[in-house]
C-alpha cells in the first residue's frame, strides 16, 4: 500500500469539509476521487499532500506518518493543482527551471527534464512565451509539465481539465494514461464522471465530505444493477406528469431538468408502458425515451439523489 | 532561499513599473512639498502697494527687506488684493500717499495692511514695521540735528543741505546695522547637539523615505497573496523546501527591493537636496534596520490577514497613508499640539523611526537618541511576525 488514511477529519469551523473517511492508494493505479464541487475532494488531496494538517486521523505514506515526517512524500509527490499554478509573467522555461530547482535539479539534468516535459505535453515551440500569452490548454499542460520534473512516484491532480477545449481535455487524458503506464501513481479528483470512467482504476465517491460509496467502475455499477435507468425528453414540463411518474409502482427516483426527466426503477418491471399512459393521461408528448446503461453519474444519483453537477 | 529570491526578482524583471512608480513618486513629492511646504528660501511673501513713492517710503521698503525675514513685492494695489485675497500672501501692505510728509512734518505716518484673517505673522509684521518707522525716524533726527550743528559752523545751501543730510542718514543706518543697541540670540535645548538644522527638505526627505518604503515593502511582501491565490504557494510548499526558507526568500527580497529604494532615496536627498543623511551613518542604519524589520513583519501580518491581493491592494493604502500622517512622515509632529495625536504618533511604527531619525540628522544627537526606538521598531517586528505565522497556518486553504 503506498498511502494508507484513515478517519481523516477536517473542520472549518462549524463546517464539516472532510469527515471521517478512510482511503487507500495503491501502487502503479489511477485513483479517482468522484464528486460535486463542495464534496471535500480538494481538501482530502490537500491532506494527503501533507499541505494541511488534519483535525484528525492518520495518513501514512509507505508506512510513515506523515504529519510526523512530511518530507518523505513531498521529495516523491507531484501536485497539479485546480488552478494554473505558475508565474503568469514568467515563461514556460523560466516557471519549468524554477520548479525543477525546488527539487535540487540543476544544469544538464534540469535542462534534460525540462525537454522531456515539454516533448511529453507537445509545448516545444513556445517555451519561451510567457504564460499569460498562452490559451487555456497550454497553461493546463505546463501545470502538469511542472509537476512531472522530478519523476515522482505519485501524482496528485485536482480537476486538471477545468475549463479547457475538448481537445486540450484529450490531451491531457492521453497523457495521464501515457504516465501511468509508466509507473507513476495517479490519484486524479474531478466531478466529470467520464474522465473518471476512462480513467481510473478505482473510484472514490464523495459528498458532503464523506465517502459514499468505492470501488472499480463495475463494483459501483453493481450498486444500480438491480435497476435501471430511463430518460426521456417531452414537449413541456407538465407538474401532474411528473407527481404520476413519481407515483408509479417500481419508480425509486425521478429527476427533472426543463424538458428532460430522468427515472431511476426496477429493471425489468414493464415500467415503458405505464409511463406512456400516463404521458397521453397528462397530454404530454414523448419526444424520446431510451433505457441507459448504467455510468457513473447513475450510481451518483441513486446515492444522492442529485446529479454531480446540482 | 536563493530560488525563492530568484524567482522574485525574476518576476520584478517582467512587471518592474509598479515599484518604479513607489520610487518616482515620492521623489517628485520631496521636490514639491519640501519647497512648497518651506516656500523654497523660508522667507514669508509681503506684496507692497508704495503710493508714495517718496524716499522715506523707499527707506521703509529697504529697512523691511534688511529685516531678512520678507520677500518683498512691490506690485499695483489690484495685484495686492487679488494675491491677499487668493491666499498668495497672509498680508499686503500698502503704504498711502502722503507717507513721507506726514513724517516730516511730525506727524504719525499711517500704513494700510490688507488681511484675509489675522495670523502670528501679521503681528510680527505690525512689530517690525513699528521698529523700522521709529528708526527711520531716529535717523531723520539725528541728520536733522547734525545738519543744524554744522550749520552753526558752515555755510550751506539748499543742494549742499539735502545732500548732507541725506548722506549722514545713511551712515545712522549702516551704524544700525554695525552694532544693534539689543543682540537676541537663540539656541536649541538638546542633549549634547551642537548646531541643529532644520528645513523642509530635510523633513520631506525623511518623511518620504520611511512613508513610501512601507509601500514597498507591504506590497513586496504582499506578492505571497497572488502565490496562494493562484495556488503557486502550495506547489512550492509540497516541495522539499521548507517553510522557513520559503518565507526567509520572501522576506529577505521585500527587505532588499525596499531597502535599495531607501537607498536611492537618501542619496538624493543627500546630494541633490543637501540632507544630512550622513550626520551619524550608524545610527541612520540601525534605525532603517529596525525599520525594515517592522515593516516587512507588518506586510507579512497584512498579508495573513485578508485573503487576496486585491484586498491588499485596497486596505494598505488607507492603513500606511494614514499611520504616516500619525507618525508624522508628511509633516512635522512639531507642530501638532493634539495630546492624543502625539500619543498615537507613538503606536505607529513610522513614528518611532522619524523621531529617531530627525533627532539624529536634524538635532544632531547620538546613538542615545536611536536605542530606544530601535528596541521599539524590533519588538514590533517580532510581535508582527508571530501573530503572522499563527494566523497563517490556522487559515484555511
Amino acid at each position: 500500500m503506498l498511502i494508507q488514511a484513515s478517519n481523516l477529519k477536517k473542520y472549518y469551523k462549524k463546517v464539516k469539509a472532510v469527515d471521517d473517511i478512510d482511503i487507500e492508494v495503491r501502487e502503479g493505479e489511477i485513483l479517482g476521487i468522484l464528486g460535486p464541487n463542495g464534496a471535500g475532494k480538494s481538501t482530502t488531496i490537500s491532506m494527503l499532500s501533507s499541505l494541511i494538517k488534519p483535525d484528525g486521523g492518520k495518513i501514512c505514506f509507505k508506512g510513515t506518518d506523515i504529519s510526523k515526517d512530511p518530507g518523505v512524500i513531498r521529495k516523491t509527490l507531484g501536485i497539479v493543482p485546480q488552478d494554473v499554478a505558475l508565474y503568469p509573467d514568467l515563461s514556460a522555461l523560466e516557471n519549468l527551471k524554477f520548479f525543477g530547482r525546488l527539487y535540487r535539479l540543476r544544469g544538464e539534468e534540469l535542462d534534460g527534464r525540462i525537454e522531456e516535459v515539454l516533448d511529453l505535453l507537445g509545448l516545444n515551440g513556445r517555451a519561451r512565451d510567457r504564460i499569460k500569452h498562452y490559451s487555456g490548454g497550454m497553461k493546463r499542460r505546463v501545470n502538469i509539465g511542472a509537476a512531472l520534473l522530478h519523476h515522482p512516484e505519485i501524482l496528485i491532480m485536482d480537476e486538471p481539465t477545468v475549463g479547457i477545449d475538448p481537445q486540450s481535455r484529450n490531451h491531457i487524458l492521453e497523457t495521464v494514461k501515457q504516465l501511468n503506464s509508466k509507473g507513476i501513481t495517479i490519484i486524479y479528483t474531478s466531478h466529470y464522471m467520464e474522465e473518471v470512467e476512462f480513467l481510473c482504476d478505482r473510484i472514490y465517491v464523495m459528498d458532503h465530505g464523506r465517502i459514499i460509496a468505492s470501488g472499480t467502475k463495475e463494483e459501483l455499477k453493481a450498486l444500480i444493477s438491480k435497476d435501471e435507468t430511463i430518460e426521456m425528453q417531452v414537449d413541456r414540463a407538465d407538474e401532474r406528469f411528473t407527481a404520476k411518474l413519481k407515483g408509479l409502482i417500481d419508480v425509486k427516483h425521478v429527476d427533472e431538468n426543463g424538458d428532460r426527466i430522468t427515472i431511476i426503477s426496477n429493471k425489468n418491471s414493464g415500467i415503458l408502458s405505464r409511463i406512456f399512459e400516463a404521458a397521453l393521461e397528462n397530454g404530454v408528448n414523448l419526444k424520446s425515451i431510451q433505457i441507459k446503461v448504467p455510468t457513473l453519474e447513475d450510481v451518483f444519483l441513486y446515492l444522492t439523489g442529485r446529479g454531480l453537477r446540482d | 532561499m536563493l530560488k525563492i529570491i530568484y524567482v522574485r526578482l525574476l518576476n520584478l524583471k517582467s512587471n518592474y513599473i509598479p515599484y518604479l512608480i513607489f520610487l518616482a513618486l515620492p521623489l517628485i513629492f520631496m521636490f514639491v512639498f519640501g519647497s512648497a511646504m518651506g516656500n523654497g528660501d523660508g522667507k514669508i511673501l509681503l506684496p507692497v502697494y508704495d503710493s508714495d513713492k517718496s524716499e522715506y517710503s523707499l527707506a521703509l521698503v529697504r529697512e523691511l527687506e534688511s529685516v531678512g525675514t520678507y520677500n518683498i513685492a512691490i506690485m499695483d494695489m489690484e495685484e495686492l488684493k487679488r494675491q491677499v485675497s487668493e491666499n498668495s500672501a497672509e498680508v499686503g501692505l500698502v503704504i498711502p500717499e502722503g507717507f513721507q510728509k506726514s513724517i516730516l512734518d511730525g506727524k504719525t505716518p499711517g500704513l494700510e495692511m490688507f488681511i484675509t484673517r489675522e495670523s502670528p505673522n501679521l503681528y510680527s509684521l505690525e512689530g517690525v514695521l513699528l521698529g523700522s518707522i521709529q528708526r527711520i525716524n531716529y535717523n531723520i533726527s539725528i541728520a536733522d540735528g547734525t545738519i543744524a550743528f554744522l550749520e552753526k559752523h558752515l555755510e550751506l545751501d539748499a543742494e549742499g543741505r539735502a545732500s548732507l543730510k541725506e548722506r549722514v542718514y545713511q551712515l545712522t543706518g549702516e551704524k544700525w546695522n554695525e552694532r544693534l543697541p539689543v543682540a537676541v540670540s537663540g539656541s536649541v535645548v538638546n542633549s549634547g547637539g551642537s548646531e541643529a538644522s532644520y528645513d523642509m527638505y530635510t523633513q520631506t526627505s525623511i518623511g518620504f523615505t520611511i512613508a513610501f518604503s512601507m509601500f514597498t515593502f507591504i506590497f513586496a511582501v504582499g506578492e505571497i497573496l497572488e502565490e496562494k491565490q493562484n495556488r503557486v504557494w502550495d506547489r512550492i510548499n509540497v516541495s522539499p523546501l521548507s517553510k522557513f526558507r520559503i518565507y526567509s526568500g520572501n522576506l529577505v527580497f521585500a527587505c532588499i527591493l525596499g531597502m535599495a529604494q531607501m537607498f536611492i532615496m537618501i542619496l538624493i536627498g543627500y546630494g541633490v537636496l543637501g540632507v544630512n543623511w550622513l550626520n551619524n551613518i550608524l545610527g541612520v542604519i540601525m534605525v532603517l534596520f529596525a525599520y525594515t524589520f517592522c515593516t516587512v513583519s507588518l506586510g507579512l501580518l497584512m498579508s495573513s490577514v485578508v485573503r487576496t491581493s486585491h484586498q491588499l491592494q485596497v486596505i494598505a493604502p488607507v492603513l500606511l497613508v494614514s499611520s504616516s500622517m500619525i507618525g508624522g512622515c508628511y509633516w512635522p509632529l512639531e507642530i501638532v499640539d493634539s495630546k492624543l495625536l502625539l500619543a498615537a504618533s507613538k503606536i505607529v511604527p513610522q513614528g518611532w523611526a522619524m523621531n529617531a531619525l530627525k533627532d539624529i540628522i536634524i538635532y544632531n544627537q547620538g546613538m542615545s537618541a536611536v536605542y530606544l526606538p530601535s528596541a521599539v521598531l524590533m519588538m514590533m517586528g517580532v510581535l508582527f511576525m508571530g501573530t503572522a505565522l499563527q494566523v497563517s497556518e490556522s487559515a484555511p486553504t
